[in-house]
């Protein structure tokens, strides 16, 4: 099912190995923990703190602290990019200034005749089903490299006019909506004006779209760390309904991002029979499971393992060798309260 | 979803307090770490109380851990060690449900049946206890022989020797699985 003696050769991974790693899998998922288990710590360690502190102490507010779970970053990781220069970014200077958008060009949807300098850009659209939420995907569009470096305005734009390959997905800035301008100020806050079509897009989806937002431009520009968004020349506090800071700095990834997603094949793909698939996760003990499905049935399943697990997004592959035909392919995260499968990401491919 | 007040970015974060750190990491290893103490006791209501245990020792030894990937391993060497004070005081009852939860893909996907997993399992549960969480640690948690030496405070060579010698004792029945 799934293959882990390439990771260490020393190791008795034979037959009988498969077998018992096999086995467990099963028996895991047959072992359903309680839902409250959470809520049973937090007594615990309460009831530890008051024996301990006596009367001197109020309770801890433990409640408080665990319902925001805020978080302190230690690193940053950096998407790499095919352009490789972002120093030269417009305006990373201290002072504000605007970069100068590029052109108008081919929407990048058509057909592009002749990229000659390709450049790609990350997308982040939204999940179309709440799986339990909607959360963000993403996608790989390669583009004309902009002119001027003007990376974080070229992202944006593409965030706007492209539509997502995969049907899953959907894009939740409003048809028609445009980029006025791009500015940057003390190098890592990035100023995005969009016109007025802006406004209104689908009600309860602001606050992801801004992350949508937010993580294209760092996809673009990681020195950006944060976005004061503006509708019209005006700052804006919410958006279609939702709250939104400002200026909008990124979530971490396991709370703004789908657990699961599948990275290659993409969808609607031709591939060899060998099919090599994979993608990125953010899944307790980094365990990814997947299906292969033709017509509805299930014909091949499995699960591998991410190279890091929870709360670090992982990436993680597998092949399986199939017949020419056409295939869903879907990996999913099994839930810790059930079992069944959340976080579903699929994509469709034919085999050749 | 959306917390304003959050300084994070892409990637690698740290819970600032023991109590965020616990939240965190209950998101994150309870499900999996309650599994791992059910296999090796046997018994899901003792595999939770062991693992809540694990976790208000990590909340109590959180400013000397300061560190998710310590506070894991620390989790999991305590959830190890708590299972098996538990199987010394008292016989092993398999109690959870031997059966898949009915919204996973159908049975027959599965090529183990529950019936032949039970008597592994209980077999798995006969092997002496270093044989046992050697296996469980290694086919389960999918831990290196590095990880499970350190896990379990004994050579990388022994984490071998024993890891051999479950998978031999378990062999004969383990090829009766289909």
């Amino acid at each position: 099912m799934n293959d882990h003696t390439g990771h260490d050769p020393e190791w008795p991974d034979d037959e009988t190995a498969r077998r018992l790693r096999d086995l467990l899998g099963h028996e895991a998922r047959s072992i359903q923990p309680s839902p409250d288990g959470l809520a049973q710590i937090r007594d615990r360690i309460r009831a530890k703190r008051e024996s301990r502190r006596g009367w001197l102490r109020p309770l801890a507010v433990i409640g408080a602290a665990a319902a925001t779970a805020a978080i302190v970053i230690v690193a940053v990781v950096l998407v790499p990019q095919g352009g490789k220069n972002h120093n030269s970014l417009p305006a990373a200077s201290d002072s504000t200034s605007t970069s100068s958008p590029p052109p108008s060009s081919t929407p990048p949807s058509s057909p592009a005749p002749s990229i000659t300098t390709p450049h790609d850009v990350y997308i982040y659209y939204i999940g179309a089903k709440a799986d339990p939420q909607q959360l963000l995907y993403r996608e790989e569009v390669v583009r004309e490299k902009p002119v001027d470096n003007a990376f974080i305005h070229d992202a944006v734009d593409a965030l706007l006019t492209t539509a997502p390959t995969d049907s899953d997905y959907i894009n939740p800035w409003p048809q028609g909506t445009t980029i006025l301008g791009a500015t940057i100020k003390n190098d890592t806050e990035a100023i995005i004006d969009l016109s007025p079509e802006a406004k209104n897009g689908p009600t309860g989806l602001g606050a992801i779209a801004a992350q949508s937002l937010v993580y294209t431009i760092q996809g673009a520009a990681p020195k950006i760390e944060s976005v004061e968004l503006r509708i019209g020349g005006q700052p804006v506090t919410s958006l279609w309904g939702s709250q939104i800071s400002d200026p909008i700095t990124a979530e971490p990834a396991w709370q703004a991002f789908a657990h699961v997603w599948i990275t290659s094949p993409t969808q609607g793909a031709t591939v060899p029979a060998n099919v090599s698939f994979g993608g990125e996760a953010i899944v307790f003990e980094a365990t990814v499971n997947w299906q292969i499905l033709m017509n509805g049935h299930v014909l091949k399943e499995g699960h591998t393992n991410a190279d890091k697990g929870a709360p670090e997004q992982g990436t993680w592959h597998d092949s399986v060798t199939l017949t020419p035909g056409t295939y869903e392919l879907r990996a999913f995260e099994s839930s810790a309260k059930d079992g069944s499968p959340t976080y579903v990401d699929s994509k469709t491919f034919t085999v050749q | 979803m959306i917390d304003p007040g959050s300084r994070a970015l892409l990637g690698q974060f740290e819970p600032a307090t023991a109590d965020e750190a616990v939240v965190e990491l209950y998101r994150s290893h309870y499900a999996g770490l309650v599994r791992l103490s059910a296999m090796l006791v046997g018994d899901l209501g003792t595999a939770e109380e062991v693992v809540q245990d694990a976790f208000v020792a990590m909340h109590g030894s959180w400013n000397r851990l300061r560190d998710p990937d310590k506070a894991v391993a620390y989790l999991r060497q305590a959830v190890v060690n708590r299972s098996r004070s538990k199987l010394r005081h008292r016989a092993v009852v398999a109690k959870y449900q031997p059966e898949l939860p009915p919204d996973v893909p159908s049975a027959e996907t599965y090529a183990v049946a529950a019936a032949d997993r039970a008597e592994v399992m209980a077999a798995l549960r006969a092997l002496p206890r270093r044989q046992r969480e050697t296996l469980v640690l290694r086919y389960y948690s999918d831990l290196t022989e590095a990880q499970i030496a350190d896990t379990l405070g004994i050579s990388q060579g022994a984490v071998k020797s024993h890891a051999f010698r479950g998978l031999a004792a378990l062999r004969t029945l383990l090829e009766k699985t289909s």
